[in-house]
């Protein structure tokens, strides 16, 4: 591991800028080519919410925990405006069943240290009073936070810049060279090969075709997801809202579009609402039927949004992983390769851990326990045809 | 300050939608403004000397700017509808204005 | 989900002569627009205004022969769909034919009672679309052009033609083109007093484009008129002027006016201000092209036919079968050329859905094609006379709003392409990217304003060609629909 030489990231989303950062405070900076502009991917078309309630696993919950640690740091330390705020969410339920199994999640997660309150339709109306009244309840979850996701890209991408990190935009990586000993040795690109001995590939759902240059098949495939922006409506949400079934439509694997509530409010006071979850292969169109479904999600819960207007929508491509935990790490089969990328929704949320973990990896050659969950090795197809 | 031409008297749009009375009042903000067959809202209210429809985020006044619906700017609401723009809105009898002029942000839904 | 043969998007001169063509080789048309009624922007002459005011000039030729086509819409079987506003456009691909599918919503006629039900919307199918949207007017932003009072010079027009109210008891008038003269006449008509009318560019300029005006003729004894009835009324007609800053509190209450030097650039110490309450500014037009964006067709940026506009070939039908685009739309050339491209749209649409074969159409075509291009090319023509001059953009101040819906300054803007991490030999910042630095085109207009003048921009601070900028990325809505329509309304 000692010859890391120069460190391409290949990827200026949320996901590259995060390494980029964290590889440039541990002085390492990286040159991050970016095929468009920085956030031109997946991190233009999110919200940047930083969720633990829609956690699976113990294993992401840690990642979850650590990364929004991390948020809260850099929203303080970082000079830009995030639009980072931890007012918590309100994930809300409309049958007592549905409420039941609200209740059950929140005791899981209490349990793993996280802060969880049950509320009642009237719990519910004193933190939301222009939700629907008809709902059984909710759970509030204050410790969850948003960003902008464009902003905190941006921030992190102008950091490592400062911190001597070189961004090439307009700069498509079609490949990576590896040499005769199967390590490393450039990256491909439509001006030429640059010659580097590390690669961070932070490409999300455009990863596959680069990594499959160097003999490796990820199991990334792109889960498409619809965002509709309303016009200003100031005042009308506190928090940003999820409906219960969410977590469910974020687990399942399911063909067909799932769709359901989020609302976020943004500093500028316009909603962004979501959600849609679809395998379409890498189409971004966006589809007026799943807008039509996402308003009447967004008016069966808010009523007060009828008489609002959508101004404008758009769809991105959530790199979806078959055990929802991204890869990040080595390829142990192709030295100097690293990944960082596969975080279906949660790109936003575990941006810094990722960078961290993967800082750690490239300087150190180690990471920390909650790093193991998401070894790319564990994937034992990763190794495909060389 | 803008007036029509001569005041009381409406033109007669060649092809107004609705035929029938010329003129008649609108309700801006509790007051009674005259408003002619086949006018917009926009058109009734700078005839009244109203130029200052809403305020932006940061408190700006604006107006008619592009007068055909694509600027956004002449935003009123109209019969609790908010975000109608003045300027393509047809002014019709018995109807409510609300600018959003009173505060700072205000959104301009009932 | 209803269906038509042929879906007419925007009741102007263009839509009408579409709408009218088709229609009357029996296809089943529908006429969709947003205003109330037909006439898009340029049939807003109204007989009754205009006939009480002697001081007017008549109608022009294409003013008589829009208002001739508005008269005759409601005796043909055109199913007209007003107060609509077409939300959406895509298509299903079939082996044959392709099939285009327009989302409408249609606003409530009463917009309801206490808290009001907005319509709902609706999908409609048709065989052909004609896209006749027609053109915005752009203008070279300054220092208090946000004020309540300082309006397009279309806006002033519409105002004063079709509704009788004057935009202000002292107007100035500033811009290039030759919109400027009829606005003009059109105020002092209503008794405004028009205290002058600015033109950026110089006579001398003109005269290496003669050549265009042949086979033009109605349009130069048009301008010839409107300067007799300027004359009449003694309002100074200044070139190589313009405004510069605008001032006031809650509305207009003064206009700063300055000479510009031959390169466009205002001369300071020629400032003069002027008390004025309504400020008219206009320099060219832009294609309203969000339709054409959103179904895929293929753009191609040419100043002379005022920007970004769908490619087209002689039949007017852009790169997506089925899908043409007339008048304004697809290139600004005046109304003229308009009502023959919605003639040459409608007969394309008629043989794309084999109502007629080409021979047929070359017959019905008859003298179209060829008094179109005469048409057009007297209108490129305009275009590049009137062409804001480069120097211009000195008027827009680090503090002057681009954004308006977001209030996002010049200086914002600058200082976002300045740190957008694209060294010059690389490639281009588009105005997505910029979007992504800054809120600009992220208000309801989606940068139908902002988005001609950062392109601009783009090109003067990076020095690259403007077709580095791009486009905004359209989606559906093109325009604000409410939660309420769509939740309620029709499934695709």
């Amino acid at each position: 591991m000692s010859e890391r030489g120069d460190v391409v990231i290949i990827g200026g989303g949320i996901v590259g800028a995060a390494c980029a950062y964290y590889l440039g405070g541990a002085d390492v900076p990286a040159l991050v080519l970016e095929r468009d502009y920085p956030a031109s991917g997946t991190s233009r078309a999110c919200d940047g919410l930083i969720l633990y309630s829609d956690k699976l696993s113990e294993a992401e919950l840690a990642l979850a925990r650590a990364s929004a640690t991390l948020w809260a740091d850099l929203a303080a330390s970082l000079d830009a405006d995030l639009e980072y705020n931890r007012r918590g969410t309100v994930v809300l339920y409309e049958t007592e069943e549905g409420l039941a199994a609200g209740r059950r999640k929140a005791a899981e997660l209490q349990l793993a240290g996280v802060r969880a309150e049950v509320l009642d339709p009237a719990g519910l109306r004193a933190l939301e009073p222009n939700l629907a009244p008809d709902l059984a309840g909710g759970v509030y979850y204050p410790d969850e936070a948003q960003v902008d996701a464009r902003a905190a890209t941006l921030a992190m991408l102008d950091a490592a810049r400062a911190m001597g990190a070189v961004l090439r935009g307009n700069s498509e990586v079609t490949g990576i060279r590896l040499d005769a000993s199967g390590r490393v040795c450039a990256v491909t690109t439509r001006d030429g090969d640059v010659p580097c001995r590390t690669v961070v590939c932070a490409a999300g759902v455009w990863s596959n075709e680069i990594v499959r240059t160097a003999g490796v098949e990820l199991p990334v495939k792109p889960r498409k997801g619809h965002i509709l922006v309303t016009a200003r409506a100031p005042g009308l949400i506190a928090h940003p809202l999820l409906e219960g079934s969410y977590a469910a439509s974020v687990k399942s694997s399911a063909e067909g579009v799932q769709v359901a509530l989020v609302a976020e409010m943004t500093a500028s006071d316009t909603l962004l609402l979501g959600s849609s979850r679809e395998f379409l292969g890498y189409d971004r169109t966006v589809s007026p039927a799943v807008v039509q479904a996402i308003a009447a999600r967004a008016v069966r819960f808010l009523p007060g949004l009828a008489q609002r207007s959508i101004i404008r929508s758009y769809a991105g491509l959530r790199p979806w992983s078959p055990d929802h935990l991204p890869l990040v790490g080595p390829v142990d089969s192709v030295p100097g390769l690293y990944l960082a990328a596969g975080h279906e929704g949660a790109g936003i949320g575990l941006a810094p851990v990722t960078g961290q973990i993967l800082a750690g990896w490239i300087v150190r050659d180690e990471a920390p326990p909650l790093a193991e969950a998401v070894r790319p090795g564990r994937f034992p197809s990763l190794m495909g045809e060389r | 300050m803008t007036w029509n031409r001569s005041p009381g008297a409406c033109p007669t749009a060649p092809s107004s939608a609705a035929p029938g009375d010329e003129s008649f009042t609108i309700d801006v903000d509790g007051a009674a403004v005259p408003a002619c067959n086949g006018q917009t809202v926009a058109a009734a209210l700078l005839a009244s000397g109203r130029q200052v429809f809403r305020r932006t985020a940061t408190g700006a006044p604006r107006g008619v700017f592009c007068g055909m619906g694509v600027c956004f700017d002449c935003l009123v609401t109209v019969n609790g509808q908010g975000d109608q723009r003045a300027c393509i809105t047809p002014a019709r009898p018995g109807m409510r204005v609300r600018l959003g002029i009173a505060e700072r942000g205000h959104d301009g839904v009932d | 989900m209803a269906s038509t043969d042929v879906a007419v998007v925007g009741a102007g001169p263009a839509g009408l002569s579409a709408a009218l063509t088709a229609a009357n080789l029996g296809l089943k048309v529908t006429l969709i627009d947003e205003l109330p009624a037909p006439g898009g922007q340029y049939l807003v002459g109204n007989p009754a205004i205009h006939s009480r005011d002697t001081k007017q000039p008549p109608f022009s030729a294409a003013e008589r022969q829009g208002l001739a086509l508005l008269g005759s819409l409601a005796q043909t079987s055109v199913e007209t769909r007003f107060e609509t506003l077409v939300w959406h456009l895509g298509s299903d691909y079939e082996p044959f034919p392709r099939c285009w599918t327009l989302g409408l919503y249609h606003f409530p006629p009463e917009l309801g009672g206490q808290g009001g039900i907005a319509g709902k919307v609706e999908y409609l199918t048709a065989g052909a679309v004609i896209l006749a949207s027609g053109a915005r007017e752009q203008v070279v932003p300054f220092p208090g052009w946000t004020l309540p009072g300082v309006m397009t010079i279309g806006a002033a027009q519409l105002l004063a033609r079709r509704h009788g109210v004057a935009a202000g008891r002292r107007v100035l008038l500033a811009g290039s083109g030759p919109l400027l003269l009829p606005a003009a006449v059109h105020l002092a008509g209503l008794g405004a007093e028009v205290v002058a009318l600015l033109e950026a560019t110089h006579p001398l300029d003109w005269l290496p484009h003669g050549p265009a005006v042949w086979g033009n003729w109605d349009r130069v004894a048009e301008g010839r008129r409107y300067l007799a009835a300027l004359r009449k009324a003694r309002i100074p007609y200044r070139f190589g002027q313009t405004v510069v800053r605008a001032l006031g509190a809650e509305g207009l209450e003064a206009a700063v006016v300055a000479r510009l030097d031959s390169r466009g650039r205002p001369l300071r110490d020629t400032e003069e201000q002027i008390s004025v309450d309504a400020l008219c500014v206009g320099f060219g037009f832009v294609p309203n092209s969000e339709l054409a964006q959103l179904a895929g067709a293929s753009f191609r940026f040419d100043p002379a036919n005022g920007g970004w506009a769908s490619e087209l070939d002689e039949g007017l039908q852009t790169s997506a079968p089925g899908l043409f685009v007339a008048g304004e739309a697809g290139g600004i050339a005046g109304a003229s050329a308009a009502m023959l491209e919605g003639r040459l749209a409608g007969l394309g649409a008629a043989c794309h859905l084999g109502r007629l074969n080409e021979a047929e159409r070359t017959r019905e075509q008859t003298t179209s094609a060829g008094r179109r291009k005469r048409a057009k090319r007297f209108g490129v023509m305009l275009n590049t006379l009137f062409a804001p001059p480069p120097g211009l953009s000195a008027i827009t101040t680090q503090d002057t709003v681009i954004c308006r819906c977001e209030e996002v300054t010049a200086g914002e803007v600058r200082a976002a392409i300045l740190a957008g991490g694209f060294p010059l030999t690389r490639g281009a910042m588009t105005l997505d990217a910029l979007k992504t630095r800054t809120r600009v085109g992220q208000g309801p207009c989606q940068g139908r304003t902002c988005g001609p003048i950062l392109a601009r921009m783009l090109a003067q601070e990076t020095g690259r060609p403007p077709t580095d900028a791009g486009m905004f990325h359209v989606r559906p809505p093109i325009k604000p629909v409410p939660l309420a329509a769509l939740a309620g309304g029709e499934q695709p």
